[in-house]
């Protein structure tokens, strides 16, 4: 309670100084204290795909996340992994391999309480890539009255893009070992490609035959600060 | 900034729950064969222009079975007391299909039934990973005998996933 008093506080009296700057044509300038928190990045890996691809026999995926800390409690991040679909249903036969990245950023909601303090929850944007290999696809229309009907659907390569909103949050388990979360609205900006056999599972995005995915990673990782020489 | 992580820990307990209910399999939430949708309606009365007044129709126990290409009779469908619609779903071997109709099967009356034919062009679609391929349909045209069915009218020639769309009207002229 006492560190919004003061934040709050300190607001005030900064747009107070700014204003005082607007209306005295003297040259009065509030420089913002400079930051002194040290450089920080961040390497972790997702534990919630490995688990959701023990429970979804027909999918899987890898995913590995680092972000370093750029000013103004904004971080940039850039992520990857590989996965695929593996698809063998009786009306439906083939299989997806793909890599991906995404970058973007990260801005923590709120102050540090001290300047070694990165826990932190945030909003972010990313942009995400992701390059498709499908196998040749061999459907069966199944029809119990006139008679089944099989075909083959050739191999294609595949590159989708997409843009996410993520929010999460992480903490400092113990020195430098953090976990935390991001949970993912994804809307994919290239649908055409995704007319003929979307991909059942395309590893970073999501199901394949959706426009727009919601996603969730669990990670761990490690920080490694060092301090900014003066 | 977070004192204790005890929300993360709660968080992460409630998703793990949620997650472990996910399915092996993608379900398929719609119909993969496509059927023409057959309203049977009846002229009810004649405006004061002697005009007549169309108004829905239903058959007693109706029948509705199917031909093949080469000319076999195939599994057909009987339907409840009341029926005001009927399925017909065609072959995407061939051009045109042929259904019979049997207005009642309780109170069978030999040789009251009707032939309808439908000729279409067919298209395979790709409707989800979980439902696989699909024929859909586009109809041509539709003919009818007449035993008991006046004439027969296509009103939606769209054969799709959509289920709610009428596709044909028959006409019945008189209760067999």
């Amino acid at each position: 309670m006492l560190r919004y008093i003061y934040i709050s506080t300190l607001s005030l009296l900064l747009c107070s100084f700014h204003l005082l700057a607007q209306t005295d044509t003297g040259a009065v300038e509030v420089k913002k204290p400079k930051e002194n928190v040290g450089h920080q990045l961040c390497i972790g890996v997702d534990l919630f795909q490995p688990f959701m691809n023990s429970l979804v026999n027909y999918r899987t995926g890898y995913e590995m996340t680092a972000d370093y800390y750029f000013k103004n409690d904004i971080y940039f991040v850039a992520e990857g992994g590989f996965g695929g679909a593996d698809i063998n249903y009786n009306n439906l036969v083939y299989n997806s391999t793909n890599n991906f990245f995404r970058v973007g950023i990260n801005k923590s909601l709120f102050a540090r309480m001290k300047p070694d303090d990165w826990d932190m929850a945030f909003i972010g944007l990313r942009y995400g890539m992701a390059f498709i290999q499908r196998s040749a696809a061999t459907y069966t229309v199944i029809d119990t009255t006139f008679g089944s009907i099989s075909g083959t659907v050739p191999a294609a390569t595949i590159t989708g893009y997409w843009m996410e909103i993520t929010g999460g949050m992480r903490v400092e388990l113990v020195k430098g070992l953090c976990a935390g979360y991001t949970i993912r609205g994804k809307f994919r900006l290239n649908d055409n490609a995704f007319k003929e056999l979307a991909p059942a599972y395309v590893a970073g995005y999501g199901r394949g035959d959706k426009n727009s995915v919601f996603d969730f990673n669990l990670y761990i990782s490690y920080a490694i600060r060092w301090r900014k020489q003066h | 900034m977070i004192n204790n992580y005890r929300q993360l820990v709660v968080f992460l307990f409630v998703v793990f729950c949620f997650a472990a209910c996910t399915q092996e399999r993608l379900p398929c939430p719609q119909p993969t064969i496509m059927s023409v949708i057959i309203g049977c309606h009846q002229v009810i009365a004649l405006d004061t222009l002697g005009n007549p007044i169309i108004g829905d129709t239903t058959f007693s126990n109706p029948e509705i079975v199917g031909q093949d290409s080469a000319g076999f009779w195939v599994t057909g469908t009987k339907y409840p007391l009341g029926s005001k619609q009927l399925l017909a779903h065609l072959s995407p071997i061939v051009d045109s299909c042929k259904w019979v109709v049997s207005p009642d099967t309780v109170s069978y009356v030999a040789g009251i039934t009707d032939t309808i034919t439908f000729h279409y062009q067919h298209q395979l679609n790709f409707l989800s990973n979980a439902c696989g391929y699909a024929y859909f349909y586009n109809l041509q045209s539709v003919s009818a005998t007449h035993t008991f069915i006046d004439s027969a009218t296509i009103i939606n020639a769209s054969v799709n996933t959509n289920i709610n769309t009428e596709h044909v009207k028959i006409y019945i002229h008189k209760h067999p």
